[in-house]
């Protein structure tokens, strides 16, 4: 060594000496299976806190879509293109406007298909068909007034009574 | 017939167990913590005997493991710096032996006041006698902080122990 601290290394070495020399290797042992157990303890514990996270989020997801909220009864669009939820009155009046003294008549939509017809009672008491026609995306669209229609010129393949041939 | 690895490991225990008891006595300052941090260093290499390939990392491992024990367990214990008195040597007053009692003591006292990390420098440079970058590696960190340590580990046991430095000064 060139430096000058070998009296500190010397001093160094005599104190370790007061380490003694106890055997270690019973107690090793017995300290080795004590951590492991501890970590197969917090392991487990762990896992069983996941599972019950993961269990409880899949439950309260499950609850949620048990019960999924209704649609409005007056949705018109919601059944597929082809055969779409017939629409009240009250969904018509919100399409068009009325002549003032005009109004829909108490009896029910008829609907074929995508079609709609529904009776419009004239202020002099006459009264007129409106017709509504349903297409996907944009729902349902006034279409026509009038008495009756060609069917095969609308596609219609079913019989209606708004129907002329 | 080969042994097992559970048999290397027993010996690796027996043999090196008193020289691992020194180094951390010299870190520690007393006894029975000095068992107690070998103790945990040695059931760490236990537990990852089978991942050490060569038997012969068992004693890198546990040094390196005993190492990082100190200062994590300092940290989480807090136990007061002073470590405790117990030195038992009696010796004449004045004789040479009595004279080195006295610098084992001071020693003791002055290695009490500093950090951890200065005190496990120390013990890795000149009682371990690692070069800079063994100590570096033992204890991972960089070479240029192994030198400031050792050089602020130095300069504090001068403060604090002049006696001590100019007893070593005038015995070199």
């Amino acid at each position: 060594m060139t430096d000058n601290l070998g009296p500190l290394r010397q001093a160094m070495s005599e104190l370790s000496e007061y380490g003694g020399s106890a055997d270690m290797y019973e107690r090793t042992l017995r300290r080795s299976r004590q951590v492991q157990r501890r970590q197969v303890v917090t392991t487990s514990a762990a896992a069983v806190a996941l599972v019950f996270a993961i269990g409880g989020t899949v439950a309260f997801a499950t609850r949620n879509q048990a019960a999924p909220p209704m649609p409005p009864a007056s949705a018109s669009t919601s059944a597929g293109p082809q055969n779409p939820t017939c629409p009240s009155t009250k969904d018509l009046g919100a399409l068009v406007e009325l002549p003032t003294g005009w109004s829909f008549a108490s009896r029910p939509v008829e609907c074929v298909e995508t079609w709609a017809a529904a009776d419009v009672q004239r202020a002099d008491a006459s009264s007129v068909i409106y017709l509504f026609h349903y297409t996907a995306g944009t729902g349902w669209r006034f279409q026509d007034q009038g008495n009756g229609w060609d069917c095969k010129a609308l596609g219609l393949t079913q019989p209606a009574s708004f129907c002329t041939s | 017939m080969a042994e097992s690895i559970d048999d290397l490991f027993c010996e690796f225990v027996r043999t090196r167990s008193p020289a691992l008891l020194r180094t951390a006595y010299l870190l520690t300052g007393d006894r029975h913590l000095a068992e107690d941090l070998v103790q945990d260093a040695l059931a760490r290499t236990h537990r990852g005997r089978r991942r050490l390939d060569d038997p012969g990392h068992f004693e890198a491992y546990t040094r390196k493991a005993m190492y990082h024990q100190h200062v994590s367990w300092w940290r989480r214990r807090k136990v007061a710096e002073s470590l405790p008195g117990e030195l038992a040597d009696v010796a004449q007053p004045g004789s040479d032996h009595a004279r080195r009692t006295d610098l084992k003591l001071a020693l003791h006292q002055a290695l009490a006041q500093l950090t951890q990390r200065q005190r496990a420098v120390l013990v890795v440079r000149f009682f371990e006698d690692r070069s800079e970058a063994e100590a570096a590696n033992l204890l991972q960190c960089s070479v240029g902080t192994i030198k400031s340590q050792t050089s602020k580990a130095l300069a504090r046991m001068r403060q604090i122990a002049p006696e001590l430095l100019s007893a070593v000064m005038e015995e070199a």
